[in-house]
């Protein structure tokens, strides 16, 4: 199977099969990342955006940085993007808040309704983001403790560890 | 050693099993964490998918995406390639001109032996060459 960055660099080529290949491997990885931030109602027109911004900007993916690292900053992008739009549409004063206050202040289910999954979203935004991204990496991409550590360069115990304190930090924040 | 080890252990456990599909009875320990972990499995483990229709939907639209750009692309192309080959055909006909009417006097050639009229003419294709050679040169280093 070839690797990521071997697809991107065919398709850079012009490889239409390469570029639906990486469509393929992570649509999936992709849409659920953006439903740990964003309602699910506009998931799937943020993971439009998102795959319509990489064949735009493929040209520009130099290969000294892995794929997916390239690729998920599109989608923090495009998250912020859509929050941003959001904001400007529901309160344009609001632009000075942070990312993770306006997030609950278009997403005012998380406190009307104590809906699980807003709630969950608005908790997980103000993480800290090696908190975020070990709880993506094993939940949305699907990947072992094992394939995170050494994705991470780190020890299976240092992974392990980093995750039981993620999970305690969202415990800490519901109140649980 | 991390004075957490065994919740960590359990913990790392109890989602690889939630994960995979099962619905374990958490330990005493880490009942508090296993109720995130069924949270987050529900809001974005393995079955959040989108859905098969937006899939195939957004995979068509990439497609025409694609072949919109390279078709765009080629045509670009083609039509550069046109020009240049009609600039050399214009150059090649000027020059066809040029030598059929000298021949068509008797003189052409005497050029070479000096005189202002001849000589002009032998200008003028070297300047037309320059032209051209100019012109692919041009185009060569935009390539």
């Amino acid at each position: 199977m070839s690797t990521d960055e071997a697809l991107a660099r065919r398709a850079q080529q012009g490889d239409r099969e390469a570029f639906l290949a990486l469509y393929d491997r992570y649509v999936d990885r992709v849409y659920r990342r953006i439903c740990s931030r964003v309602p699910p109602q506009y998931a799937e027109d943020v993971t439009q955006e998102v795959f319509l911004a990489v064949f735009r900007s493929l040209q520009h993916f130099e290969h000294h940085a892995r794929f997916s690292t390239w690729l998920y900053t599109i989608v923090n992008r495009q998250i912020a993007d859509f929050y941003r739009r959001r904001t400007r549409h529901s309160d344009p004063t609001a632009i000075s808040l942070t990312e993770v206050e306006s997030e609950l202040l278009v997403m005012p289910e998380a406190h009307e309704r104590n809906d699980e999954r807003a709630l969950l979203q608005g908790i997980f935004a103000a993480l800290p983001e090696h908190y975020q991204e070990i709880i993506l990496m094993r939940f949305a991409d699907g990947l072992t403790f094992n394939e995170i550590a050494g994705a991470r360069g780190q020890s299976l115990e240092a992974v392990k560890s980093l995750y039981r304190r993620a999970i305690q930090a969202i415990r800490d924040a519901i109140g649980d | 050693m991390d004075e957490h080890t065994g919740i960590t252990e359990e913990l790392a456990a109890y989602t690889d099993e939630v994960l995979a599909g099962a619905d374990p009875a958490p330990p005493p320990s880490i009942e508090g964490e296993a109720r995130i972990v069924r949270a987050l499995n529900r809001l974005i483990g393995p079955a959040t998918r989108p859905d098969a229709a937006f899939r195939q939907r957004l995979r068509r639209q990439l497609v025409v995406q694609w072949e919109k750009e390279h078709t765009a692309e080629v045509s670009r192309s083609a039509r550069g390639r046109w020009r240049m080959w009609a600039l050399v055909a214009g150059v090649a006909a000027v020059m066809l001109v040029i030598v059929v009417s000298t021949s068509a006097r008797g003189d052409f050639g005497a050029d070479v032996r000096g005189t202002a009229l001849g000589a002009g003419v032998w200008v003028t294709f070297l300047a037309l060459g320059a032209l051209v050679g100019g012109v692919l040169w041009w185009r060569g280093r935009r390539r």
